[in-house]
């Protein structure tokens, strides 16, 4: 089994920078790093066991009702998900409301379970789910790790910059905390990528 | 070859094959075009070529901008003077304008030019001059008391974002000014914004409202004089308060023909209109305020002369130019009326028609081909009778 | 030809062209004029530089547009050469164009979708329409010095070939 292919989503088939699934969601969860963290490791879960359970019964479901099984398995996971957040970590669950219930609707989850479990073995399957989530994640981390730092002086809640900035004249840029910079922040993550993996480039 | 001339060409030599100063090639051409006209000759198509060029036309807008520029050196002045109550000379005023203005130009041309030239040496082509209008356009719509740091960092997003990625100069698609202020707005909303950062160094006692920021409370009566207005001796934006200057630098730009006279009159026409028919409903007091008064208001004109006449940015026909600045106009006074002395009008209607400005010309284009396609079918029936 | 060079312009260059100046193609003094060709024409060769001179306010240059004094003020003749006056930059300024151009096409999207090779938008502008001849005067008048009649001529190449 080569580990390497798994490595994959997480820099030159990066779910978000290269196959551009899932911006939605990457676009508000990040105002803060904490929630950010919290909702890659939720969609990691979500789409590793998703693929694992679908790849289990790849050979048992009829092709005519495939979309509405995989609907099923994928609602009672996010289910099983938000409950465990509402439970343990319920500041957080708060914060980020209706986003964990929206991730049936990340393209990432679907996307994999059509593409990759529906025609491979189970462990694999379980494997390549699991490591897109976590290259959604990390895309998720560097994002909100900038607009948290720029937007509210913060990193992970802790006072970052100091006070005498604030009182020689440095304000938070406002604009970070808006949706439209993190789409800004993403792009440059993908000039970036681009610029250093020439094959990505495309025509 | 005079001296100048052979300096320049060893040096060209120098930059070009050396190892460490070609990465500064970029740099030095800019400054070479600078100071002496190209000796490039033509290679291809007409041997003769006029001698206009986009610098000499870069070079007009920037001699319209002119006499804003030094009124609102004065303006500054004038307005902190009377802040305190105290005379001042013509020149005590513009020498503190000039200096409290001096730190902000040179801050964005440094910061803007910075990435220019860096694309530039990347792309290995000439460094372009748009460059040099926006970095005059940028302070003369920021409010005398604005952090340098603030101003740096909105030149480099305006430059990076709104252009560079693009393409560079001409293949931008909102106008680089602009963006640099609503970035300001929207992220440092505290410095652009409010009654206190009008007038420079105010002295605590006096209130230094905009006309827009009394239209905000409600208050028209307090409105200052159509003079006052029309002259610009109100606090503001640097550029933005003397119609009157702003209008010798139109004069300027349509007998040069450099901007174009149907985007400023139609946007002018939609103003009027705009504010015509609020007053004909006329249920706030915001709208009752005389249609005229909203030229002088705010940055409308300024907007209008040397914003919304980007020819990048504007639509290339003629009625598309029309229906552009009538639109613009239009929701300018909109955006002020109903959202009460909203500051941003202006700025915030250009960028809006910006983005509709490829379709604008789209229709125009599509109007263009089924005109030919009229044509040639007419032209068939014509040669085959029936 | 050499005897031509010599007395007309003294020491500097010349160019001499077979054709007309718009058009026409580039020779030596010691070559023989085209095949299509009737005329020669002898003009100086530019290139020299002047100090800022783009703030001049131009009474002896010519220009189509209205940036210089030499516009407001009539002239019998202005002195022309090959200089090209300027660095090659992105055409930004359409209404040029449209003082010098004769026909009902829209000559900047015209050249754009050439450059663009835009087959589809290229026959529906009027490509069928033009030769490279007719865009030499948008090429004269171009602040952005772009090379119009070798977009047209690229162009039509492609139609050619298409068909």
């Amino acid at each position: 089994m080569q580990l390497k292919k798994y490595l994959g989503p997480l820099n030159k088939e990066n779910p978000i920078l290269v196959q551009v699934l899932g911006v939605c969601s990457a676009l508000a969860v990040t105002a803060q790093m904490k929630p950010a963290v919290v909702m890659g490791i939720s969609v990691a879960v979500v789409c590793g066991f998703s693929n694992l359970i679908l790849s289990l019964l790849r050979n048992t479901i009829p092709p005519r009702i495939r979309i509405i099984v995989q609907l099923v398995i994928v609602a009672a996971l996010v289910i099983i998900v938000d409950q465990f957040l509402q439970a343990y970590f319920y500041d957080i669950s708060k914060m980020l409301s209706v986003f964990v219930s929206l991730i049936i609707t990340n393209c990432i989850v679907m996307g994999r379970i059509e593409a990759f479990a529906l025609s491979h073995k189970p462990i694999p399957s379980f494997i390549d789910g699991l490591a897109n989530g976590i290259g959604y994640g990390l895309v998720l981390l560097i994002v909100s790790f900038f607009r948290e730092l720029l937007g509210a002086g913060t990193l992970w809640n802790c006072q970052v910059i100091p006070e005498s900035f604030y009182s020689n004249g440095y304000l938070n840029n406002g604009l970070m905390v808006l949706p439209p910079m993190a789409l800004i922040i993403i792009g440059v993550i993908i000039w970036i990528q681009r610029s250093a993996h020439k094959e990505l480039q495309e025509e | 070859m005079s001296r100048i001339e052979k300096i320049s060409g060893k040096l060209t030599r120098k930059f070009k094959n050396n190892k460490v100063l070609s990465h500064f090639y970029a740099l030095f051409d800019a400054i070479d075009k600078f100071l002496l006209t190209p000796d490039s000759t033509t290679l291809r198509g007409s041997h003769i070529r006029d001698s206009v060029d986009v610098k000499r036309l870069m070079t007009t807008v920037m001699i319209a901008l002119t006499p804003s520029l030094l009124f609102g050196f004065w303006n500054t002045g004038h307005q902190h003077f009377l802040s305190y109550g105290t005379q001042a000379t013509f020149w005590k005023c513009f020498g503190f304008g000039f200096l409290k203005w001096l730190p902000v130009v040179l801050v964005t041309y440094i910061s803007g030019l910075t990435v220019e030239v860096f694309f530039a040496q990347i792309r290995k082509e000439e460094v372009a001059e748009g460059f040099f209008v926006t970095g005059m356009l940028i302070p003369m719509i920021l409010p005398p008391e604005i952090p340098l740091w603030t101003v740096a960092a909105a030149t480099i997003f305006a430059t990076l974002f709104a252009k560079e990625v693009f393409g560079g100069t001409g293949y931008n698609f909102l106008n680089p000014a602009l963006v640099a202020r609503a970035f300001i707005f929207f992220a440092f909303p505290s410095v652009i914004s409010g009654d206190s950062i009008w007038i420079a160094d105010k002295a605590d006692a006096f209130t230094g409202a905009t006309p827009l920021a009394n239209v905000a409370l409600g208050d028209i009566s307090s409105l200052p004089s159509v003079k006052d207005m029309f002259l610009g001796t109100i606090p503001g934006c640097l550029g933005e308060t003397s119609t009157l200057a702003i209008l010798i630098g139109a004069a300027l730009l349509i007998v040069t023909d450099v901007a174009s006279w149907r985007i400023i009159l139609s946007v002018v026409i939609g103003g009027l209109a705009a504010g015509f028919t609020f007053n004909l409903i006329g249920t706030s007091p915001a709208m009752s305020i005389p249609p005229y008064y909203h030229l002088f208001m705010g940055g409308f004109m300024f907007g209008a002369v040397f914003m919304a006449t980007d020819p990048v940015t504007s639509p290339h026909t003629n009625i598309g130019k029309i229906i552009y600045g009538l639109l613009i106009g239009i929701l300018t006074v909109v955006i002020r009326v109903c959202n009460k002395g909203y500051a941003e009008g202006m700025m915030l209607s250009i960028l809006l028609m910006n983005v509709f400005t490829p379709l604008i010309d789209y229709l125009s284009i599509q109007y263009n081909i089924n005109k030919r396609a009229g044509r040639q079918n007419s032209a068939k029936s014509n040669n085959n009778p029936r | 030809m050499k005897a031509v060079d010599k007395s007309v312009f003294g020491t500097d260059g010349t160019r001499f062209i077979s054709g007309n100046i718009l058009n026409g193609h580039k020779i030596d003094n010691e070559c023989f004029i085209g095949y299509y060709d009737q005329q020669i024409t002898v003009i100086r060769e530019g290139g020299r530089r002047r100090v800022l001179g783009w703030m001049y306010p131009g009474l002896k240059l010519w220009s189509n547009s209205n940036t210089f004094l030499s516009k407001f003020i009539t002239r019998k003749s202005y002195d022309v050469d090959t200089t090209l006056h300027g660095g090659r930059r992105v055409m930004m300024f359409s209404d040029a164009y449209d003082k010098v151009f004769p026909m009902d096409i829209m000559p900047m999207e015209l050249l754009k979708a050439c450059v663009t090779k835009d087959i589809d938008k290229m026959e529906a502008l009027g490509i069928y329409e033009v030769t490279e001849e007719d865009f030499a005067l948008c090429e004269v008048v171009c602040p952005s010095k772009t090379e119009c009649q070798q977009i047209i001529h690229d162009g039509l190449t492609i139609i050619r070939e298409q068909a």
